[in-house]
This record gives C-alpha cells, structure tokens and sequence, in this order.
C-alpha cells in the first residue's frame, strides 16, 4: 500500500511591512556594526580580516545573481577575481596608477570579460555551462601566467601601501590623523560592500532580476513571452564578472601582492561553498558564507578551537536529534545520518593533533553537507523556522491596489474577416508529417475550439502557431498591422507581435510570487535599463508602479488577488492554471491560444475556468483552444475544427462535429473492426 | 617536417590519454545524464595506488588490481555523490557533491603520497623506437595500444553481455529499461564504477610518461571534457577523433607557440563548439516538445 | 489475477486517478476505454511501477505491488508493453527480444528456454524474423509495435499490460495488430488493454470498463457495450 501525500502548502511569507522593517534594521546593524568594528577590535591582523571578509561578500553577493538567480553553476569566478585584481595589479606595474582608477578598470574589464564569457554559455545550460565557465576560468589563469610583459607571470606584482586619499593634493593634513588614515582603506572596502548590496538588491528586484529568475525557471516560457533568455544570461554575467572585479581590485591593494595560482580552481569552490551555505537569493547568506570561508581556516589552525567548535556542534546535533524524536517528526529517521556525522566529528578531532592538512576534506565535507541536508543555505535554514525573516516579494513592502483595466486587448486590422489564417501547414519530421497540410481560419472575437485524437498534430500546430517549430511549408498569417507572416520568426517575436499561450504542462516561474509572473508577463512595458534599475531613478520606480497595478488587476480578473504573494509552485493545481492564462493576457495579446487548460482540473475549478475564457473573449481577445474535455469545447467554442493524423476531417459548430461520423470514427475507431472481422477500416 | 610528424606522433598518444578519460565521462552521460567532475583525481588515485603496488606486483600484475580499485572508487563516487542528487533531481547537487568528493580525494592523496610529484617506473625500455624518420617511445603505443584495447573491451561488454545491454538499455530509455525487469540504479552505479576504472587506468597508462601526484588529473580531467563535448556526450567513436585533433593540437601549440599555452587550444576548442553547436560535433540535437 | 481496488494516483501537486477498482480474471482480455486525459496511461503506469500510486491497492496473484519499482513489479511477472512502443533504439531487433527475458537471465525469474522463446516470437511476427538483426529505431511504426509486445511476452508474463497499441499506426497496421493480440487470447495470455479506439478494443475484449476523468463511469461485458450510446458520450460529451 503506497500513501504519498500531496505536496503540502507552505506557510505564507512575512507582511510586507515586517520583512521590510527587519530588513532596515538589519541594514543598520550592519553599517553600525561595520563603521564600530576596528575601533572596539584595534589588532590590524583582525581588521584586515574583516577587509578579507568584506571583499569576498562583494563577490559572492555577485555570484549570487548567477548561481541564485539565474540557477546556473559557474566554475570560473576565480578567474574574474583574477581579472579584476590583475587589472588594478598591472595599472600600478606599468603606470603607478593608484585605487581610484584601478577600481574603474577592474569593474571595466571584468565586466567586459564577463560579456565574453556569456556568449559560449548562451546556449548552453547545467554540467555544460559548468564546463564552459570552468574552461574559461583556466584559460584566464593559463594566460596571467603566460603573458609575462603584462601580468609579470609568475612572479606576480607587489603594491605599496594603498593611498586612498591623497589630502596634500589640497594642501591639508587628514582630520583623522595617522591612525585614522590606516582605516581609510577598509573604510572605502566597506562603503564598496554596502554599495554592493544596496546594487544587488535593486537589481534582484527589478524587471532584471525578474528575469534572472525567469530565465532558471522555464527558458521555455521566457521565449514565449519576449523576454530574451540570451540578452538576460549577458546581463546576469556581465553584472556578477562586475562585483567580481570591484573585489578583485580591491584584493590587489588589500593583499599589496598578486600572484596566479591564487585565483585557481580551489578558489572558485570555496565562493561556491560559501553562496550554498550561507543561503542564495539573499543578500545575508553571502556575508555569513564569506564569514565562514575566510574564519575557517583560521579556525582549523587551532586544533584547541577545532575541538571547541566539533563540541559545540556535536552538542547542537545532540538537541536537534532529541528534539526530532521526541516531538515524533515525520522526518526523524532521515536526520539520523546528519546528527550522527556531526556527533562523530567530536571524538575524530580529538583523535587528531592537526586538521590543517586536512583542511581541503573539511571543505569537500562541507560541500557534501550543505549540498544533501541544507540546501538553502543557513538564511534557509533560518526562514523555514522563523517565518519573520521570509523575504517580503514585494520590493516596495507595500502591498499595491489593484488600477485600470486587467484587459487590453490589441485590435487585429479592423475588417478582417479572419485573424489568424494557416495555409496548407505541413510539419515534417524525418519521415513523419505531423501536420499535413492543414487549413484553419480564426474569426476574430471568436472561442475556436481544435480537438482530435492523441498523435493528430493539435500539439503541433500550437507549437508552429506560436514559433517554437518552423513549419516545413505552408504560411500562418496574423491580421495585425497590416497583415504579417509568423510562420519562420521566433517565439518572442510572435508573442510581441500578439500571440500569447498557455502550456500543456505549466510553465510557471515556480520559485517567484503570482505577481511576480504576471510582473514578466508584462515585461514588455519596461523601457528602463540597467542603469535606471541600479540607479533607481524616477522613470523605473514609476514603470514599476505602474506594472504592479496592472498586475494585480490582471490577478483580480483571475480571481487570484488574495494569492499575489503567494510563490507559484504553493498554488493549487487549478489556480496555477489559472494563473499562468494571466500571465499570458499580461502581454496584451490579440490571439490567446490555450493549450489543454482543463487537464486535470477538478469540476469547481473546470467552472472558473470557463466563465474567464468567456469574459477573455468578451473584452475582445480571440481564442484558440486545445482541449480534450469535451463538455468544456461543446459548451464554449463558437467554431471547433477536428485534427486526425494530421489532417482537418471536420470543421463547424460544436454540435455539428459532435455528430459528425468521421469525427466519431477517429475518435472511437471504425466501427467496422467489431465482431472480430478483418474489415478495411475506412478512415477519412 | 620530421619535427612536425614526430609532434603529430606524441600528439595522438596524448591525445588517446583524453580519449579514454572522455569515453569515461560517456558512460555514466549516457545512463544517468550526470558525470564525474573528479574523473582527475580518480586518474591520479588511480595512479598512485598502482605506484605503491608496483615495486611487489610489477607493472603487469598492478593492472589488474589497479581496475579493481577504480571500480570500486566509482561506486563510492556514485552512491555518496551521484544517487542523492538524481533523488532529489538536482543538477547542482550532483556537480558540487562529485567536485567535493574529487577534493577529497586529492587531499587525502596529497596526505598518504605527499604533495611532490613522482616518477613512475615504465615497464618498457625507455629508448625509442624509429618508424619512418620519427622515434617513438615504446610507452607511447602502449598508452594508445591500451587505451583503444580498453573501450573495444568496454564495447564488447556492452553488446555481448546482458549486464552490456542492459546499460545500453538504460542509455537508451531510462523508463522502458525498468519496465524489462533492469535496476537501473545498479545500472548506473555499474557505469560510474566502469567509469573510475577506465580513469584509474588512463592514469597507470599515461603516469610513466609524465610525473605522477595528486593534482596529476585535474587538467587531463578538464580537457578531457573538451574531447567529450567535441566527441558528443553520447556516442561512442566521437571521442576518438576528438582526442586525435586535441593531442596534436596541443603539441604542435606547445612546440611552435610555447609550452605554457599548450593547454590553451583544448579549452578554447570546448568554448567554440558549445557557442557553435551545444549538443557537440557528433551530439544529436534534440526536438523540443511542450 | 489482477486486483486493483482504489487507486489513486498523478503527477506532482495533480491527482489523476480518483479511486479506480477493476479485475483483470486469469485468462482474460480486460480493457480500459476512454478519451484522452481520462486516465488510461496513467492507469497502466501505476501499476507497472512507473508512477508511485497515492494510495489503493494492486494485487497480482494476491500480492499487493502498489508502489514497488518498475523492476521489481517485471519479476513478479507483469509485462507492460507501453505508451509509444519504447524500443531500445540502438540495439538489434533480437537484442531488444533478448532484454525483454531479463529478469529469467539474471536469475529473478525462472530461466525455461530464452532460446526456444524467441523462435516462438519470430513465429508470432514474421517481419521481425526477416529484421532480426537490424537497430530497433530503425523499424517502422507497426514492426516497433511488433517489437514492443514480443519483448513484453519474453518476460514469460502472469499478466500483459498493452498500452495504446494502435496509436500513431495506419489502419491496416492497427488491423495486424489486433490480430495478433486476437491470437494470444486464443493462446490464453491474460491481457489488460487500453486504447482510445474503442470499437477496436471492445472487438477482442472479453470485458470493459469506460474511463472518464480518472473515474470509472461503467463497466460491462465487451459484446454489450459495443452498441451502448453511453460509450460515445464518454469520448465526444453530451450526457
């Protein structure tokens, strides 16, 4: 007897006001914490430290937008490190070019080289995007190390002491005398980090970051909507290779030495370490993860500080273990594996005099660890249990009204008998014709049903109509601006020129809110930046107002207003179908072609369903629908057009095909085959 | 030109090295859609281990046990690092988790072996053997010799045995193969374990040519992957020619450019082809379905 | 032989089955009818393992199999020849016969003749013989389907589970494909079937049950259903 249960709803994020609050004091409690710190601890050794830590956090806040947002793994952020540091190491070698300008450089270059980067890992996805970053990231270091006239080679480049500011320029001595002046430094690093997270946050929340995600969570659906997945990948790479070079630079100066067997492979592991285990999609979890990366060594030098430390954990494994089985958690058996690993590690640190030529284990351990037991990093961790740090959704915190029409639908050319009219469409693949010359006329304003049975080319033709497949022959024709071919352009042309569709299996954006994949949908609206994003400048703050709105109007229209803040893959079922034909009416389409909607919808849900595909067509939008559920066709559509082996063998009002013979024959088969009698089965 | 054919001819033996690393990253491709981002430090343990049998068993008698213990290393790598991530259908997972494994190793390694390199004794003279105006060393057809010898014995495997179908099975169709009565989880732990072993092996072959240590693999490791996306994750001749054109292109780089950019061409071959054609020059590309 | 008492089953947060019981009696041809979405497929993968069910019950000769692996409900002795035939591409036509009595050569079964088997295969399907040696994916449509169902009859099955085995096939393909299934209900191989064509199926089965959303609308003896007007409204609506 098999029992799984279905996939439970999980509990709501934060009020807005909430997360945002905690999110402000959190802020300030870093920057007072930061601007007090080498006053209470004065030893250079821990300053410098802090400054070690602070620089990786820029990094990793920018590995973050590739690794977290974009969902890829690259293995070559060392080797932008290695760009930006060098970039800044060489300017002094050759010209005795200070920070200021090194700083500009290292973002410039490593930017570009992140541009460069991006075009072998457009195309690509997964263990081979890995490679590609992988390779790069060796040919960077091959190349420091090889071109000796620029990079000195192996011998690397050693900096003075950094001047930041440079006060006998205006004749002054600096206000905050020479022990001040030590600090200038790791006062210019911090107001980098700070400026760092402040960027990453507008980003993520931006139509950028919207995209980032977007792009992770169904390519697919992103082509379909006109937001380009290869444009989006470059933005991502370009901005993450930018924080990687400010750090980098600012590495050069901090270490006063650059060498290239620093910026090797390991290096690149252990920003990964720290991105997974602090927690990704955060702005916290990469400063806890750079805590731990840069501390750790440190710590493992101390075999006395390592047996404190495997005590502690063994101690807090001990509770958690305890708790999970007195309190009878579903999953306390799983968690045994996890507790006694750390329990065990207390008695093996006791066994040992050092762990520092162990140190690289400790780090493929914890790699293995955070990978299968906390795969959401520490912040993770932390949300799941205290739902007041769940992040907010909504940038502004606000939550946002509802404002001005759900629908705008695009008028096809006034006149037009038909608004969508395929010509003889043939799809062949090898031998198999798909589609075989079919004919279908779409009246404007009309619910135009296409039905057959499993294999008769329905699937086929939306994927023709909607570009991911270019027919073999044959034309579709969109009576919109004149009258233009779709046939031969690409998914994000076609749905920018009007066509907009829903998917037989959903592809929603999963890890983003309701809102927010309406927010994509209507992408096309946002004529900001990059810069207006960063900046946060006037017109981006308004285009998002203005979207929001809209968005929710949409998501009232579909009566999903009390789930916006609702990650989409906690929906029900049916309100992710639903949501998803939001998504598309968010392109403001003139034909909106629906593939299967009803499938597996429960009866309450199948009558929502309904009545919006009616209230879509009266706003004036044309539909196309796929469907298998009969009543759903016979009850909506005003035409339906039969499909079998790809040819149309029926076309007319609902009832008419319903009684069609040849209809009934493909469905049910040739009644001649009854009784056992090997008649010719007379198909149409 | 005698340089150029003697260059081409340590080319192709460098460059079967590739062939057969690449033919390992095939196998487990092919069932599990994952592979081995420490097939390196399995070539070096491999390597290693052999060494410190050598001076009891001979070279010979080291082969054998050396595949043993590539086997075996594949099923660890596969049960530690591969099986959870594809229970928990996470990409991510299973890259980080096979890296981490290959760190480890490569530490321990670095512990029980040192962090020197060392020589390896070669169980052939030394001395090279002229054939047409180019000397070759008698190592050198042993490496390309036992290379092509272990993927025909693989190839063998896979279509005269049952336990061989059954993996081209799952290569094949991961689900049908399972309706057939298959355990494709021990089919792809079998793959990994086939896998290491042809690694640990690659590594024995090419160890008495170069120095043997720890961190002897990582680079054969990652041009080893240009070969295999070159090659086609998927098929079977593919990484030959790959790992011809990339051997030879690196030693004609590394004697008429310079030593240190002889790893260059190989990683620029794997950014090209995936900018050109993801799916490799062999790869089949894939129909989309929504 | 088989009972299956409540299923339910899906995919991910969709529930696709809502609590199916039918029979299939030792001996017998059982089919299963309905529209597209109405379950079928998922029906068959519930019980040969490709899905997990839910919950309910699967008995094979009195053994519940709900929620074993798809390997472990082949050696008990359910053979699912399935949706879109599923032949190994790149093995030969004798290879993809030969993995069909995998578990009997690996011990999970008991072995008899593999040998004595195959012949009998190629007695069954001719056009298979003449391609013994040729790769699976290169076959046409009706050979694959061919192919399917003998390498589902080499496990030596309790029970063959057909899924849609006319689908995609022209008419006179789907003709020679009934026939043969004809010929092992003479043979007495106990057989679920399911299929969209209807009529086909009623033609050769002994018993049926209409699928409509994941339910069972009615069952009843194959002969009488052929000409019941309810089995057109469960394809085509308007009850």
């Amino acid at each position: 007897m098999a029992n799984t249960a279905l996939a439970p709803a999980a509990e709501p994020a934060a009020t807005p006001s909430l997360s945002r609050g905690i999110g402000w004091v959190g802020g300030l409690l870093l920057v007072a914490f930061l601007a007090g710190f080498p006053h209470v601890v004065t030893s250079t050794y821990y300053v410098h430290l802090m400054i070690v830590i602070a620089i990786y956090a820029i990094l990793i806040l920018g590995l973050d937008i590739v690794v977290g947002y974009t969902g890829q793994v690259s293995l070559g952020h060392a080797g932008l490190f290695g760009i930006g540091a060098y970039a800044a190491a060489a300017l002094f070698f050759h010209f005795k070019i200070g920070i200021w300008l090194g700083l500009v450089a290292g973002i410039g270059l490593t930017a570009a080289f992140g541009a460069i980067l991006a075009v072998p890992a457009l195309r690509v996805s997964g263990p081979y995007l890995a490679m590609v970053t992988l390779a790069f990231g060796t040919i960077i270091q091959i190349f420091i190390n090889e071109l000796t006239p620029i990079t000195n080679g192996p011998l690397g480049i050693t900096l003075p002491p950094v001047r930041v500011l440079d006060f006998s320029l205006i004749g002054m001595q600096a206000p905050w005398g020479s022990a001040g002046r030590k600090l200038e430094f790791y006062y210019l690093v911090c107001a980098c980090l700070l400026a760092t997270i402040v960027l990453v946050n507008r980003v993520v929340r931006s139509p950028f970051g919207r995209a980032f995600e977007a792009l992770r969570d169904s390519p697919i659906a992103c082509d379909c909507m006109g937001v380009s997945v290869y444009r989006y990948k470059v933005y991502a790479f370009v901005v993450s290779a930018g924080l990687a070079g400010l750090a980098g630079a600012l590495f050069a100066w901090s270490e006063r030495y650059v060498s290239p067997n620093t910026y090797s492979f390991e290096l690149t592991v252990l920003f990964l370490l720290a991105v997974t285990m602090g927690g990704r999609k955060s702005r916290s979890g990469p400063l806890i993860g750079s805590v731990i990366i840069v501390m750790m060594p440190n710590i493992l030098a101390d075999i006395g500080l390592v047996r404190i430390m495997a005590g502690i954990i063994a101690a807090a494994a001990v509770v958690v273990g305890a708790q999970a089985f007195l309190r009878k958690r579903e999953n306390r058996y799983a968690i045994l594996i996890p507790v006694a690993l750390c329990i065990l590690f207390f008695p093996a640190t006791m066994a040992m005099e050092s762990v520092t030529d162990y140190r690289l284990t400790v780090f493929g351990l914890l790699i293995l660890f955070v990978v299968y037991y906390l795969p959401d990093g520490i912040v993770g961790f932390l949300r799941q249990m205290i739902p007041a740090l769940r992040p907010a959704h909504t940038a502004e915190g606000r939550s946002v009204a509802a404002e001005g029409s759900a629908l705008i639908a695009q008028r096809g050319d006034a006149g037009a008998e038909a608004l969508l009219k395929v010509d003889q469409a043939l799809m062949q693949f090898g031998g198999l014709k798909a589609l075989a010359g079919v004919d279908l006329t779409v009246k404007p304003g009309t619910i135009h049903g296409l039905i057959g049975p499993n294999g008769s080319g329905k699937s086929t033709m939306m994927n023709v109509l909607t570009g991911i497949y270019k027919p073999t022959a044959g034309t579709v024709t969109l009576a919109v601006a004149g009258g233009q071919r779709l046939d031969g352009r690409t998914p994000s042309e076609i749905a920018l020129a009007g066509v907009a569709r829903t998917f037989q299996n959903v592809q929603l954006f999963r890890e983003m809110t309701a809102l927010e994949n309406v927010l994509v949908g209507l992408h096309h609206t946002f004529k900001g930046t990059l810069f207006d994003a960063i900046l946060g400048t006037p017109r981006r703050r308004r285009e998002e107002r203005e979207a929001r709105a809209r968005a929710m109007a949409i998501l009232d229209f579909m009566g999903l207003h009390a789930l916006a803040q609702t990650e989409a893959r906690n929906l029900p079922y049916g309100k992710q179908r639903l949501l998803e034909i939001g998504r598309a009416l968010a392109l403001d389409p003139v034909l909106l072609l629906l593939d299967e909607p009803a499938a597996g919808l429960t009866a309450p849900d199948i009558a929502d369903l309904v009545a919006i595909i009616r209230k879509i067509r009266d706003a004036g939008i044309t539909v196309i629908l796929i469907e298998h559920h009969m009543d759903v066709v016979m009850g909506l559509c005003d035409r339906v057009s039969v499909l079998d082996f790809g040819h149309k063998i029926a076309e007319g009002g609902a009832r008419e095909v319903q009684a069609d013979p040849k209809v009934i024959e493909a469905y049910l088969g040739a009644p001649g085959e009854m009784g056992g009698t090997t008649t010719e089965a007379a198909h149409a | 030109m005698t340089i150029f054919l003697q260059l081409v001819a340590s080319g192709v033996a460098v460059g079967m090295i590739y062939a057969a690393i690449a033919f390992g990253y095939q196998l487990t491709f092919a069932t599990s859609k994952t592979l081995n981002f420490g097939q390196g430090e399995a070539l070096a343990v491999g390597a290693l281990f052999g060494l410190t049998l050598v001076p009891f068993t001979g070279y010979w008698l080291m082969i054998p046990l050396v595949l043993v213990f590539g086997f075996g290393l594949g099923a660890v790598v596969e049960r530690l690092g591969v099986r959870p991530a594809i229970a928990i259908k996470s990409e991510y997972g299973w890259i980080m988790a096979t890296i981490a494994l290959g760190i480890i190793f490569k530490n321990v390694a670095e512990n029980i072996w040192g962090r020197d390199d060392l020589p390896f004794p070669s169980p052939l003279p030394d001395a090279p053997i002229e054939i047409g105006g180019v000397r070759i060393l008698p190592m050198e057809m042993l490496i390309v010799g036992g290379a092509l010898l272990m993927m025909l014995a693989v190839e063998i495997f896979n279509r005269k045995s049952i336990w061989g179908k059954a993996v081209v099975a799952t290569s094949n169709d991961i689900d049908a193969a399972g309706l057939m009565g298959i355990n494709t989880k021990r089919v792809i732990t079998l793959s990994y374990s086939i896998s290491a072993m042809t690694a640990a092996f690659a590594g024995v072959l090419v160890a008495p040519v170069t120095l043997t240590g720890a961190t002897m693999g990582s680079v054969l490791a990652l041009k080893a992957f240009a070969v295999a996306i070159i090659g086609g994750l998927e098929s079977g001749l593919g990484v030959i020619v790959g790992g011809l054109i990339l051997g030879v292109a690196e030693t004609l780089t590394g004697f008429y450019i310079s030593t240190g950019y002889k790893d260059v061409p190989g990683l620029i071959l794997l950014l090209v082809v995936l900018s050109i054609r993801p799916v490799g020059l062999f790869g089949k590309a894939v129909i989309k379905k929504v | 032989m088989l009972e299956v008492q409540g299923l339910h089953a899906g995919y991910g947060l969709v529930e696709v089955l809502h609590g199916l019981t039918f029979q299939v009696p030792k001996g017998q041809v059982v089919t299963l009818i309905g529209s597209n979405g109405a379950g079928k497929t998922t029906t068959m993968r519930a019980l040969s393992g490709m899905i997990r069910p839910r919950s309910g019950t699967i008995r094979l000769n009195g053994k519940d199999i709900a929620g074993l692996e798809s390997h472990d409900v082949a050696r008990e002795g359910l053979a699912h020849s399935p949706e879109g035939r599923r032949v190994f591409p790149t093995l030969s036509v004798e290879d993809n016969l030969t993995l069909g009595a995998f578990p009997r050569l690996t011990g999970s079964r008991p072995k008899g003749d593999v040998a004595a088997d195959r012949d009998r295969s190629f007695a069954l399907f001719p056009r298979l013989k003449e391609r013994r040696n040729q790769l699976a994916g290169t076959l046409s449509g009706g050979e694959q389907q061919m192919l399917a169902m003998g390498r589902a009859l080499m496990l030596k099955p309790e029970i063959l589970l057909l899924d849609e085995p006319s689908m995609g096939l022209a008419p006179k393909l789907v003709e020679e494909v009934f026939r043969i299934i004809r010929q092992l209900k003479e043979e007495k191989v106990t057989m679920l079937l399911v299929e969209q064509f209807a009529m086909a199926a009623l033609g050769v089965a002994d018993h049926a049950y209409v699928l409509e959303n994941g339910r069972i609308r009615f069952q009843g003896p194959a002969a009488q259903l052929k000409s019941d007007p309810a089995v057109r409204a469960a394809y085509l609506g308007g009850h």
